[in-house]
């Protein structure tokens, strides 16, 4: 005896998706009556030895449940569109992809996860269009919202929801967006304090002074210039971080009090460092939310 | 845009438009030239190896469509929330009558799915745009083909069928554990209840229809021995129902011959098996679909030819 003819053994084929375009119409057809051998021929073949395409045919060609008696929540586009657009970057063809990349841009508030991704593709993805389509996306968003602004935003609203995502994304960000400026730091051989250096020339140091922790920075970019910038230190987000009195509400996100002034500023990143501090400073980030004097 | 390969559909989407009086030729050419290029899987496609009479036809629906869709698909793409909503109501109508317990989750899923399909793909308005930078798109990408309606049911509707074979396969892996573990299995003798958790659809289902009372169980059982069933389906049936084993010379051909043979009448049959498929389908989903499989509307029938079955009944008949 034969093995059983069942549906639910055949997945979608090569040939469904074929015809998927044409299926959709061939119900309408056939719901006013017409003939689907004279209308549909392709559909019609492909339905002589498809079990599942017959079975989507026969529910399109049934009317859907009265609608009215339905109550169904309103849908938030912007939600809805910033899922959408995290599944494009995930899709196997390039052109969907870049798409997907084009379509951040025109998010007005994408999330730590949609940025995440963002600047991962921009970097990790395979195709170099896809990749040119990231980068173009966030040169968008930084034009319309500041990134790094709404970086320190969804940090402050959900510290615990963001910090998977904020070291990664600022790590890949850093230097490819003007106003975030990757800051390594090395332990001073003799007392307690480190060396910091960042891209574009950018010198400094961290430095006890009685209980407090500063940070000075000097060499900074143009665009920093007349900026109160913020210092991002994600490692203070982890639950085994060194702990520390934090400057500011939140741990590892601290807003200098005073503007940058040619090319330098001072900031109080907190006081009583932990003893081992290198793991806990190892990688910063200093951030510029706003452009010129104007906050955005 | 001259010497383009999309150029020589150009004169027949003019004319199309001219006889709909649609102005935007250029996106009628790019839908046809993404048509084209879906169709042949060539980027770059000989528009005179395709069929012409199909092209026409195609050329006529997106024309079509365009005129009923398109302002849609363009505010959907602009993020009109009030068309997302309605678009969620019909996918969700659409799911619950396949799936009534998940059918908001069936409809969330099919949403962010033509969320995708949309924002990487080219809605009307920029149609005109893509068209000069060359016709391209995703494999899945919405061509208005067909209906915009039409289109998005698809996509919730296969999404239930996934999500259906998935279950069954779940079924069966727990039926095999069972099996190994020794422990009982569902079989003839239960409720319909109990059947509809057991491994196999097609033998639950034809429990489920014996024990259904008697005259829909007649019908339905009448109306599966109906000679334009798949022959492989009818020996798999043969298989696992007695009531079932007609031979094959004698399978009625239509519903009133099954009626004639039942003493009744073609349309009392069908109100009887319409009963009779609501009870199976509110049961459980996947007899829902499996009938939709094994009875589909006459139209969707496949052909099969009566030589066929005849040689296949005179090689039983040197068998026995």
């Amino acid at each position: 005896m034969t093995s059983a003819v069942d549906p639910f053994d055949l997945p979608r084929t090569e040939a469904c998706e074929r015809v998927a375009d044409e299926l959709a119409e061939a119900g309408g057809t056939l719901r006013e009556g017409g003939d689907l051998g004279a209308r549909h021929p392709a559909v019609a073949a492909h339905l002589a030895s498809c079990l599942r395409c017959r079975i989507v045919l026969a529910d399109l060609m049934n009317e859907p449940g009265e609608m009215s008696n339905l109550t169904t929540t309103s849908v938030d586009p912007v939600a809805l569109f910033d899922r959408a657009l995290m599944a494009g970057l995930s899709q196997p063809e390039p052109v969907a992809r870049a798409r997907a990349a084009e379509g951040f841009g025109t998010l007005h508030h994408p999330g730590a996860r949609a940025l995440a991704a963002l600047a991962m593709t921009a970097t990790d993805d395979t195709d170099a269009r896809v990749r040119e389509a990231a980068l173009t996306a966030l040169d968008a968003l930084d034009i319309q919202v500041s990134i790094p602004k709404r970086l320190i935003e969804v940090w402050a609203a959900a510290p615990a929801k963001a910090a998977p995502f904020i070291a990664g994304v600022l790590e890949r960000l850093a230097g490819r967006i003007p106003s975030i400026v990757g800051l390594a730091v090395r332990k001073e051989p003799v007392r307690w304090g480190f060396e910091v250096a960042g891209t574009g020339g950018v010198r400094g140091d961290i430095e006890q002074a009685e209980r407090d922790v500063w940070l000075h920075l000097r060499g900074l970019p143009s665009v920093f210039e007349h900026v109160r910038p913020v210092i991002a230190v994600p490692s203070a987000t982890l639950q085994d971080a060194p702990p520390m009195v934090w400057q500011g509400d939140i741990p590892g996100l601290v807003a200098a009090e005073a503007l940058v002034t040619e090319g330098s500023v001072d900031v109080l990143l907190g006081a009583e460092p932990p003893f081992q501090s290198e793991s806990l400073f190892r990688r910063m980030y200093l951030l510029g939310p706003e452009r010129g004097t104007e906050p955005l | 845009m001259n010497g383009q390969w999309f150029e020589s559909l150009r004169p027949l989407c003019e004319e199309t438009c001219r006889q709909a009086a649609v102005p935007s030729v250029d996106v009628v050419l790019f839908y046809a030239a993404r048509w084209c290029q879906k169709w042949t899987g060539d980027s770059a496609p000989r528009v005179a190896r395709i069929d012409g009479d199909a092209l026409a036809a195609t050329a006529g629906r997106i024309v079509r469509n365009l005129a009923q869709d398109g302002a849609r698909v363009d505010r959907l793409v602009a993020g009109d929330g009030e068309e997302w909503t309605g678009l969620r109501r019909l996918l969700l109508a659409s799911a619950a009558s396949r799936a009534p317990q998940t059918a908001g989750d069936h409809a969330d899923e099919a949403l962010q799915k033509i969320a995708v399909v949309l924002l990487t793909g080219t809605p009307p308005s920029r149609a005109v745009e893509r068209l000069g930078e060359g016709p391209e798109g995703p494999r899945n990408e919405y061509i208005f083909a067909s209906p915009f309606a039409n289109w998005a049911r698809t996509v919730v509707i296969n999404q239930v069928i996934d999500q259906l074979r998935r279950a069954r396969r779940e079924r069966r892996l727990q039926d095999r554990r069972l099996r190994d573990e020794g422990r009982p299995q569902a079989s003839g003798g239960v409720d319909v209840e109990t059947l509809a958790s057991t491994g196999d659809s097609l033998t639950s289902l034809v429990r489920a229809i014996e024990a259904l009372p008697p005259v829909q169980r007649s019908v339905m059982l009448a109306s599966l021995c109906r000679r334009d069933l798949d022959e492989e389906l009818h020996q798999r049936l043969h298989e696992i129902a007695s009531d079932l084993s007609v031979h094959l010379d004698e399978l009625p051909a239509s519903d009133e011959e099954i009626a004639e043979s039942l003493g009744t009448t073609a349309h009392r049959l069908a109100a009887s098996r319409s009963v009779a498929r609501r009870k199976l389908a509110s049961l459980d989903p996947m007899w829902a679909l499996l009938l939709d499989g094994l009875l589909p509307h006459r139209s969707t029938r496949p052909l099969r030819a009566p030589a066929r079955a005849r040689e296949r009944s005179a090689a039983r008949g040197e068998g026995q």
